[in-house]
């Protein structure tokens, strides 16, 4: 054996694999950032050709419909913030009581205390995307008894449509919390989360 | 020989986990609101992002293209991580939980064993690592061009 050939063999058995330069890590990266690019758009499509998977294709209850944030103000109805307790407590609309399926047990007596029967509950969560309004509104419509005519309605667009409509000039939304939130840093497209 | 298996391996329980899941966004949603680790948006996104992502990745370690194969390699590298670190958050806080892995969910809804998906879970990180790292004979063919 030449011994060429000798150090070809050897370069062989201990060359590090590990070992790939600058330019194949950086194609590496591109590579990375391809195939995650592919899966965002995958994703997107899926959820724009199948924005009703979520919610398993059932049909709200009758007693259930959902109402355009402008039209939501005239119901002097007790709004339910179904968002996350941080969330709430960041800002939400002025009134609202937090009810969530998580604390459900200890919040929902703070809504019994808030609830007076005949007066009509506004759920509201993220946004278009979110599900939580929908889940919450179905579970107090089965914990509040039969007996009292009750309307509850899901509020189109969630918490950023709100504040989208009770944008004050200055930019910051009326919500109520710890601090004002900015709306252009909140709010996003929530019609069908951005797919048409 | 060993890592072409592996990286086989890998590549067919990632595109199998990922078509189980894909037709059911719902059922991902609800196992990833189970670690409570995200709010309801965030999981949306996972619910539809994780199975595509883990199918792209399992769809690149097939590719003839050795970054490709790096790259996907690295990014199960990443998930791996990220699904061990939330089971472990998830286990120290006492959660009980599907984690829905696989879109399987026991109809008894009996909880899974976290040291089961740990052990499984380590042992794709290592693969993975395995993978990434010392690539395979056939990849590093700088050799056979000299």
């Amino acid at each position: 054996m030449s011994n060429s050939k000798k150090g070809i063999l050897l370069r062989n058995v201990n060359s590090p694999k590990t070992d790939f330069g600058l330019s194949s890590a950086w194609s590496v990266v591109l590579s990375a950032s391809a195939l995650i690019a592919l899966a965002m758009v995958c994703a997107r499509a899926d959820y724009c050709l199948r924005p009703a998977a979520l919610a398993s294709g059932k049909p709200l209850p009758a007693e259930i419909v959902q109402v355009d944030a402008a039209d939501a103000g005239a119901l002097q109805a007790l709004w339910v913030d179904a968002r996350s307790a941080q969330a709430y407590k960041k800002s939400h609309v002025p009134g609202a009581v937090n009810l969530t399926l998580r604390d459900w047990d200890f919040q929902f007596a703070a809504f019994a205390r808030a609830w007076r029967p005949g007066k009509a509950i506004v759920v509201y969560c993220d946004g278009g995307e979110c599900l939580a309004s929908r889940e919450v509104a179905e579970k107090l419509l089965s914990a509040l008894p039969r007996s009292q005519k009750i309307k509850i309605y899901i509020l189109k667009g969630g918490y950023p449509e709100w504040q989208n409509k009770h944008k004050k000039p200055d930019g910051q939304a009326d919500g109520v919390g710890g601090q004002k939130v900015g709306v252009d840093q909140q709010s996003h497209d929530t019609s069908q989360g951005g797919c048409v | 020989m060993i890592l072409k298996l592996a990286r086989y391996f890998l590549a067919a329980v990632f595109i199998a986990a990922a078509l189980l899941k894909i037709p059911h966004p719902e059922q991902m949603k609800t196992a990833i609101q189970g670690f409570r680790v995200v709010n309801e948006s965030w999981a949306v996104f996972g619910a539809y992002f994780f199975p595509w992502m883990e199918f792209w990745a399992g769809a690149g370690l097939l590719a003839p293209i050795i970054p490709v194969k790096r790259a996907a390699a690295f990014i199960i590298l990443g998930l791996m991580t990220l699904f061990i670190a939330v089971l472990i958050s998830a286990w120290a806080r006492g959660i009980t939980l599907n984690c829905g892995c696989f879109g399987f969910y026991p109809s008894n809804g009996a909880p899974d064993d976290f040291r089961l998906l740990l052990v499984r879970d380590l042992g794709l990180w290592i693969l993975a690592a395995a993978v990434f790292w010392r690539g395979e004979p056939a990849d590093t063919d700088w050799h056979s061009k000299r």
